[in-house]
């Protein structure tokens, strides 16, 4: 498969990796609650559903975060083809926070297209 | 893939250990980043769809989020410079000016011919002091010592062939003035080749089309020495399969050649 970036056809890269960011930790834990996941699979997930990362590494920092928050927790899987993988899976209250974010969110994205549609509600 | 894959990782793992991160902890870091960079080079992708352009940058974001709250961490910039620094800066500066002041006051304060028995002992003064500093030297591990063992070196050497001792310590003054501005320059030097995964490393290099590489359609790949990247050009003439070709700039994870026959 191959690794483009997709790009909002009117946005310039830089301003779509940046909304991103501001929701990165909340999709790698939905993709987390989904199934238990090690780095590069994440990534590879969020692609495949249009979000594609210009640095792959920069889920690190967060998923770092999330499992000192207590929100996901690591475990090690033997690999076949070398060294184990770290794979990452939701806790109690990682599923709760998730829950919370996700309304944020939905309020949020709510707000901004009644913004964009000039106050239109939506 | 691999020699590259490799420097990230051991400069990666330098810092977070100098930053002060558990072993353990820079252990499973090191095995995560390798895992993803070995799978992203499994696809095509060079290590800087992964770790970005600035290297630095993601190792010292994922060393915050590993380290405890509100502990400072130093910076890749400092873990890098502390290596050579030792040793260095004003320290052997000012050994050189008190050695100045005392010959400054040699000279003046001395009788005005040196006895052949003085000369003599200067010989030994001056390889016992290459001795020490040498043996100072390896101990600390540092590069202050080395300068002065050389001046020493240079000294004995003229206090062999019986020269005044005045002479003798101005080109003991000398000689560690040259060693240490030399010693400054090479490291001046190593001090700007920080391992960085740098795109520029790749320009000029030749490699060998395995996929026709056509700008309009997209498709394209090369092998450079051991790797296979994407590849595109800025011509609209495709450039098929075999063909030699030599890389001009990389754009992201691509490579951009132009024909090289």
């Amino acid at each position: 498969m191959c690794y483009t970036a997709r790009q909002g056809s009117q946005m310039p890269v830089e301003h779509s990796s940046q909304l991103l960011k501001g929701v990165l930790d909340m999709c790698l834990l939905a993709v987390i609650a989904e199934e238990p996941s090690y780095g590069y699979e994440m990534v590879r997930k969020l692609r495949e559903r249009g979000l594609a990362l210009v640095s792959e590494g920069s889920i690190y920092p967060l998923l770092s975060r999330l499992q000192k928050q207590g929100l996901v927790e690591g475990f090690h899987v033997a690999s076949s083809e070398g060294p184990q993988r770290k794979y990452y899976r939701i806790a109690a209250a990682g599923h709760q926070r998730l829950r919370h974010w996700a309304d944020e969110w939905e309020a949020l994205s709510m707000g901004v297209t009644s913004v964009l549609n000039g106050g239109a509600h939506a | 893939m691999p020699e590259e894959v490799a420097d990230v990782i051991t400069s990666c793992e330098r810092y977070w250990r100098e930053a002060g991160l558990p072993r353990s902890t820079v252990a499973e870091m090191s095995a995560e980043l390798d895992a993803h960079l070995r799978d992203a080079a499994s696809e095509g992708k060079a290590p800087e769809s992964v770790v970005g352009a600035d290297l630095a940058g993601f190792a010292e974001e994922w060393a915050r989020s590993q380290a405890d709250e509100g502990r400072v961490l130093p910076t890749w910039e400092d873990v890098w410079a502390r290596g050579r620094r030792e040793g260095l800066g004003i320290g052997p500066w000012l050994v050189i000016a008190a050695i100045a002041a005392v010959i400054v006051l040699a000279i003046v304060v001395a009788p005005k011919e040196d006895s052949m028995d003085d000369v003599e002992l200067f010989r030994w003064i001056w390889i016992g002091a290459v001795v020490f500093l040498g043996v100072a030297e390896m101990v600390t591990a540092g590069f202050f010592m080395l300068p002065f063992a050389v001046g020493a070196a240079a000294a004995a050497t003229r206090a062999w062939f019986d020269v005044a001792i005045w002479a003798q310590f101005i080109v003991f003054i000398v000689v560690s003035i040259a060693a240490l501005i030399g010693l400054q320059k090479f490291v001046r030097h190593e001090d700007e080749e920080q391992p960085m995964v740098g795109a520029n490393r790749y320009v000029d290099k030749r490699a060998t089309v395995l996929e026709e590489i056509d700008r309009v359609s997209g498709r394209g790949r090369v092998r450079m020495d051991t790797e296979d990247w994407r590849a595109t050009t800025d011509g609209d003439e495709p450039i098929p399969v075999g063909a030699e070709v030599r890389v001009i700039e990389v754009r992201g994870t691509r490579l951009v050649v132009e024909d090289g026959r």
